[in-house]
This record gives structure tokens, sequence and C-alpha cells, in this order.
């Protein structure tokens, strides 16, 4: 009796589990640990550009790179493209990176924005 | 309990006929609002520009604590940050159509820097409508 009961939560658990992925779109490049990587006079230029790809804005002959993240409550924080109506729409943070005269990341933040 | 909620109801009653009366007659009700437009920064405001300090503070600071500018200088040494917020909601009516909106002002955060990076003068620029463009300045 007691281990159909098990049997029947599991199943259950399952469902639901099914039930909750299925209605979740996934968001490509998505992760929680999106900025971990990063580094102070460590990570280059080249890891950063290589890892999150093109940057909504670079200034100062590539010293500034500046990303614009999103975030998803179970799926993470994602680099979003910018666009020319309503550019803040739908962006969390702007992480905003700067690096030395060797290409290494000097100083970093994530700012909250919206 | 809100000093709202100890008003006697006939006090209520007559102020909503008052509204009612004013839209009725006039065919249109403005209602005072403040809060950011959709699609707007919410990280910058007109007191953001008091943690600036002209000579002190470095462009490095000032993208490290607000992020991306909206716009920039063909020199780089200018930077601007824009944001809009609804100031109002208004509403016509007219015979059996009506129609609603809201009205916006926008604001931009110039900030100019000097030959060794620091900060030289801080401007606060504000319209409205739905944009204010700083001129010679290129919208990233």
């Amino acid at each position: 009796m007691r281990k159909t009961s098990k049997w029947i939560v599991n199943l259950c658990a399952s469902l639901v589990a099914c039930w909750l992925t299925g209605c979740t779109t996934p968001i490509p490049g998505a992760s929680h640990d999106l900025i971990s990587f990063l580094k102070i006079g460590e990570t280059t230029r080249e890891t950063v550009l290589l890892k999150l790809g093109q940057p909504s804005a670079i200034f100062e002959h590539e010293r500034i790179l500046t990303y614009r993240v999103g975030e998803d409550p179970r799926q993470g924080r994602y680099i979003l493209t910018p666009r020319a109506m309503m550019p803040w729409q739908h962006i969390h943070y702007s992480l905003v990176l700067v690096f030395d005269d060797q290409g290494r990341l000097a100083k970093q933040n994530l700012i909250t924005v919206n | 309990m809100t000093p709202q909620a100890h008003r006697p109801p006939a006090v209520r009653l007559s102020l909503l006929l008052i509204v009612s009366g004013v839209v009725w007659l006039t065919g249109c009700l403005i209602i005072p609002v403040d809060y950011h437009a959709a699609g707007s920064r919410q990280n910058i405001n007109p007191g953001t520009s008091r943690s600036m300090l002209p000579g002190t503070t470095t462009k490095d600071e000032v993208f490290l604590s607000l992020g991306e500018p909206d716009f920039v200088s063909d020199d780089g040494q200018r930077l601007g940050y824009a944001w809009t917020k609804v100031k109002a909601l208004w509403l016509v009516i007219g015979g059996s159509s009506s129609a609603s909106g809201e009205l916006e002002r926008s604001y931009v955060l110039e900030l100019s820097f000097a030959g060794d990076d620091r900060l030289a003068q801080v401007r606060l620029l504000n319209e409205w409508g739905p944009s204010v463009t700083p001129s010679r300045e290129r919208k990233r």
C-alpha cells in the first residue's frame, strides 16, 4: 500500500515537472552564471567576445564594452540586442567592462537599469 | 485606515459628481501621474547629477555607475543618458467615441569631459514629448 502511494506521488511530480517545462520557452544563451567567468586582471577581451558575442556598444577603441542583459527568474541572465524603438524594454542590466592596455579586464559592473 | 476612509459618503459623492460634471461639460479629463514610460531606462533621474562632481568624477566612473549611455558625441567627450516619464494621462469623450493617451516628458543628462577624462560639465535637458536628442550627438 505504502509502495503504491509513493509511486503515485512520483508520477504526479513527474507530470507537474513535464507540464512546467512544456510551458517555458527556452531563451537562447540564458544562464544563471552568464558572467561568472569574468575575472579582474585575467579575462581577456577576446574571451569576452567569444563568450558573450557582439557588445551593444564599443567605446574608446574597444577599451570599454557594454552589453545589455535580460533576466528570467527560471532560466537566468541572457544577452539582448539593442533595438531602435524602446531601447531599454525587457533589459534589466547594463554590463560595463573596462579593459587595460593589455586587453585584460580591469573593471566591471552590472548596473540595474530596469 | 487612510484619511480618505474617514471622508463622509456625502463628500465623496460630491467629489465624484464634480469630476463627472467636469468630464461631461468639457469632454476632457487630465490625470497627473509620474512614472517611467514603457521602454525607458529607470536608473537615472534629475538627482543623479548631484553625485557627479566636475573635476573629480572620471569617465570610467560614469560608465561603471550609470551603464551604457544613450548618446555619445563624435569625439567621445560627451555622453548622454536619456529617460522618459509619463506626467499625465488624458481622456477625451465626445459623443459616442472617446480617446485617451499619455503626456510624456523626456530628459537627457548630458555629461561633458575634459582632456583628462574628468567631468567638466553636467547639463539636464528636458522637453515635452517622447524623446529629446542633444544636438551634434550620435544616437547609440
